[in-house]
């Protein structure tokens, strides 16, 4: 704090002791303490106002703004998001939502061979590079963002129940990363950052083997608008996270005081991550995911009652194991067993491009263009192994 | 127990109130559970080599000096060594991992067969030595002495080279004999390689070399020369310490200066920002290109083998300016390990800067015994070559550590080739005392530009050739080096671009750190922000906690040298 005379000479006695007196020493130290708290005072206020998130949520801040907003609240990004009337929502609010996007009808342009697939936008770039690879195909896509097997399972179910017009081939994708958020019941609590409204079932086995799905009181963007001006509705859609969210926590949850600081919040950003990586760990475990002995039972529960739902409505199940950076082959070695035990025909991409070769990723966590391409590729091969009887395709797709 | 983590500041602050309260004997007695603890919380087991090492060398000190080893000197040795290799070997450590609850705390105290073995021959390895001790009567004679350092760099070398090279060395045998068509048994141990392991070993070396050499007497209390060894700040990353400068301030009473502490309390602020805010900022773009096995493009490699560089010196230079801190809060003053490295102007300014404490001791206890630069021109480049390529290995048992090495000696060789043997190593009172100076030895400026013009121009130039050195150091294959070079040297294919954006605190980081790291060399001076003016100096330290505070959310990556 004070001129020593320079680190190159720290081993000396320091001088400044004796040249300045240690009551003086004492002031001088305090008056740079002052002077340290009074610059960071300064300094959140200065960035809380030049960061500051723009009024309408639906336009995008820059990555700045965003950057120095990650540590809000949970329910303070949501009060952001969320408008008083859908047209104001921002666009993620819009997104993921069981009853708005699997209920729509989609027919496929005459005389292509469609299908649906579910997941996630890695199951989402699969279907466009199948589409581009071969133009006589057409794919149909639900999905959420990083939506675990459960969002897709509920998602085919409803179709299912609701008799819509399935496609002849259903496409599951299963993201390795997302397998966690099968203890879940949406996307707020797993992504602290950029929280995802949209909710989903949490499925369990019951004793008899059956599995039963817990569907959270908010399915709609509309259903968190109502309840987040209301105030006995939000509590109980709390305590409904506390007790089925594996991954809530009340901390980084609850909107406070803190939101307001950009320090507090960049701290609270740092203890998010933290808890969500320690919860990620503890499920994963020492290797798979054997820190959750439910998840594998419960995922090849999933895939076994699709397909068999699959193949009762006349169409053929495919289910692509999307192993993502950092998840090595762990999603392939719970559910590879089941899959072929149930004579299920899948893809596991760590066949196709190394999970651990960073080559393989763009920055953003998705595989390069050319990853892609050589995973639907291989989803076409299963295509082109049997071929798909149906009255609508051209020739190459017709039984052989 | 990492510097940059809620588990050490917990640890530190307990250390610390104790330390205050404690009166200088308990402090050191304090300081060496401290130690023992901050060790073991890594692993338990790795104890036992600490111990060892103390044991032996203490041992060979005192023989090496004109006296005997008293009884109680003996017993104590002796029961420590034993005590501990059933306190660290015989429970099952392991166990208590999944806490400490009924189940797990039976199958602690299950005792584990090896460390039944390792205490049996510990116990007769302790017998034998009492024995062959007692019998000595004279003072030692030159030969003898000769003996005695000879086991204890025999003793410290096989350890280190056990644990850090044993598979290293197979694996080269093993491809060696397949190149020539033989196919040999598979010698492969599952050896786990003890944290920090080649510091403590060259720390614990350094002092009965000095004491064989006379340059310090031996010391006559074993908890003092065991709180040398396992003194926890410098532990597992350095600076490596000397025995003549960290000795001495330990076994005397220590007063704690205000100013000191302020100091320290900076150097940890300055430490963790480098380490938090910057290196782990820094460090997943660096992987994302060097954890691929495929092509990316060239401005990939030459982005992320700069911010390679800059990740390694705030990732180690942050971990000794922590050490150098929290190691101040008690009062003890050790090596300054980084100076300005990266304002070098050649190779040999380089390593008068760069990680000091282990090239003066590579200078003393190596390149100078190997005759160092008086037995002619080609010797002095053997020389040279030699230590750097063994200055490389000590770093890791893999041969990129080597060819870095190799690719230091030969600038260091094509340098004094070019300045005609003008510049040297630093000397070990330069190291010990920090007093290198900041512009380096004798450097002649340019007779074509002027000074303002050249030294930055040779900084950027230097800065060039060591950036390459860092892509040998931090690649992973000789595949990965020859892909890299050759697509650096416009050869070979450019794939895509794979390289993540640094961290925002990265970012801003680097930009503070170096404008602090450029006052400091345009001021001739370290940490020359504490001659500012209280206000800029508050503005300052609330700038660097601020990022640092932007740092806390990047993902904590453990340091670069531990591993070493």
């Amino acid at each position: 704090m004070l001129p020593s005379s320079s680190s190159t000479s720290s081993s000396e006695p320091a001088s400044p002791d004796r040249q300045y007196g240690h009551a003086r020493l004492r002031r001088r130290v305090l008056v740079v303490l002052l002077w340290t708290i009074a610059g960071l005072v300064v300094i959140d206020v200065a960035v809380g106002l030049a960061f500051r998130l723009p009024a309408d949520a639906r336009s995008e801040g820059s990555s700045l703004q965003n950057y120095f907003n990650y540590g809000r609240s949970i329910e303070g990004k949501l009060r952001y998001l969320v408008g008083r009337t859908p047209e104001e929502d921002a666009p993620i609010v819009k997104s993921g939502w069981l009853l708005q996007d699997c209920y729509v009808e989609r027919s496929f342009p005459a005389g292509k061979l469609g299908f649906d697939i579910y997941g996630m936008s890695f199951s989402a770039l699969i279907a466009d590079q199948m589409t581009r690879l071969d133009p006589d195909l057409a794919s149909r896509q639900f999905g959420g963002p990083a939506a675990p097997p459960n969002h897709s399972y509920a998602c085919f179910l409803r179709r299912f129940e609701a008799k819509r017009d399935l496609a002849p081939v259903q496409i599951v994708g299963v993201l390795a990363s997302s397998v966690r958020r099968m203890e879940t019941i949406g996307g707020l609590t797993t992504s602290f950052e950029s929280p995802m409204p949209f909710s989903y079932p949490r499925y369990s086995l019951s004793r008899d083997g059956h599995l039963s799905g817990h569907m959270p009181s908010i399915e709609s963007a509309n259903d968190l608008r109502v309840a987040l001006s209301d105030s006995d509705k939000w509590r109980a859609f709390e305590q409904d996270l506390a007790s089925n969210d594996y991954f809530y926590s009340r901390s980084v949850f609850q909107a406070n005081v803190f939101d307001h600081s950009v320090i507090a919040r960049m701290i609270r950003r740092a203890w998010g991550q933290r808890l969500l990586n320690e919860r990620t760990d503890a499920l994963r475990g020492a290797g798979g995911f054997s820190g959750a002995p439910d998840i594998p039972p419960v995922l090849g529960a999933i895939l076994v009652d699709f397909a068999k739902k699959a193949r009762a409505g006349g169409t053929r199940p495919i289910v692509i194991l999307i192993e993502d950076r950092g998840y090595g082959e762990s999603l392939s070695s719970i559910a590879v067993p089941t899959l072929k035990a149930n004579d299920i025909e899948f893809v596991a991409t760590s066949t196709i491009v190394s999970p651990d070769d960073s080559g393989n990723f763009v920055a953003d966590g998705h595989f390069t263009p050319a990853a892609f391409e050589k995973i639907a590729r291989a989803v076409l091969k299963l295509f082109g192994k049997d071929m798909i009887c149906n009255p609508s395709t051209p020739s190459r797709w017709s039984p052989t | 127990m990492l510097f940059n983590s809620l588990a050490f500041f917990c640890f530190l602050a307990c250390v610390y109130v104790f330390y205050r309260i404690f009166p200088f004997r308990l402090q050191n007695w304090m300081l060496l559970i401290a130690g023992y603890v901050f060790y073991g919380f890594w692993d338990v087991r790795f104890l036992f080599l600490i111990a060892f090492s103390t044991t032996v060398d203490f041992s060979i000190g005192m023989l090496m000096a004109d006296r005997i080893m008293t009884a109680r000197q003996r017993w104590t040795a002796s029961l420590f060594l034993v005590g501990a290799a059933l306190f660290s070997l015989c429970p099952n450590w392991l166990a208590l991992r999944g806490g400490f609850n009924g189940s797990h705390s039976a199958a602690f105290f299950t005792l584990q067969a090896l460390g039944l073995r390792v205490l049996a021959g510990t116990t007769v390895f302790v017998l034998i030595a009492n024995l062959m001790i007692r019998a000595i009567k004279r003072p030692p004679t030159e030969r003898r002495r000769r003996f005695y350092i000879c086991c204890s760099v025999f003793v410290n070398l096989v350890f280190l080279g056990f644990f850090k090279y044993f598979n290293f060395f197979v694996d080269s045998a093993e491809y060696a004999l397949h190149a020539i068509g033989i196919n040999p048994i598979n010698f492969r141990l599952s050896v786990v390689l003890p944290v920090g392991i080649s510091f403590y070993t060259f720390q614990s070396l350094s002092y009965t070399i000095d004491v064989y050499r006379r340059r310090i007497g031996p010391t006559a209390r074993f908890w003092d020369f065991a709180l040398f060894v396992a003194y926890f700040p410098p532990m597992v990353a350095g600076p490596i310490e000397r025995a003549r400068h960290l000795l001495p301030q330990l076994t005397r009473p220590r007063r704690i200066r205000l100013i000191q502490s302020m100091d320290g309390i900076v150097l940890i602020l300055l430490g963790l920002f480098k380490k938090v805010a910057v290196a782990d900022g820094i460090a997943p773009a660096v992987a994302s290109v060097f954890t691929s096995t495929g092509t990316v493009s060239r401005s990939d490699i030459a982005s992320a083998t700069v911010l390679f560089a800059i990740q390694i010196f705030c990732d180690f230079s942050g971990y000794s300016d922590i050490a150098r801190g929290v190691s101040k809060l008690f009062g003890v003053e050790l090596i300054l390990n980084f100076d300005l490295p990266y304002f070098s102007r050649n190779p040999s300014e380089f390593w008068r800067r760069w990680h000091i404490s282990l090239s003066s001791w590579l200078r003393d206890y190596l390149y100078i015994p190997l005759g160092g630069s008086q037995r002619g021109s080609l010797r002095t480049y053997c020389n040279l070559l030699l230590t750097m390529l063994l200055g490389g290995l000590w770093h890791g048992a893999a041969w990129n550590y080597v060819l870095w090495g190799g690719y230091q000696g030969a600038l260091l060789c094509g340098h004094r080739l070019m300045t005609h043997g003008r510049e040297t190593l630093p000397t070990s009172s330069e190291a010990i005392r920090g007093t290198s100076t900041l512009h380096g030895g004798a450097v002649r400026s340019s007779r074509f530009l002027p000074a303002w013009l050249s030294t930055p121009l040779r900084i950027a130039v230097f800065f060039f050739f060591c950036c390459y050195g860092w892509l040998l150091f931090r690649a992973h294959s000789f595949e990965q080096i020859k892909a890299f070079t050759a697509q650096l040297l416009g050869f070979g294919t450019s794939g895509p671009s794979v390289i993540t954006k640094p961290a925002t605190s990265a970012l801003v980081g680097i930009a503070v750190l170096s404008l602090i790291q450029f006052v400091d060399y345009r001021n001739d001076c370290l940490e020359s922000f504490k001659r500012w003016r209280l206000p800029f100096q508050g503005a300052l330290y609330a700038t660097l906690i601020f990022i640092l505070i932007m740092g806390t959310s990047n993902a904590p990556v453990q340091f670069i040298y531990f591993q070493f």
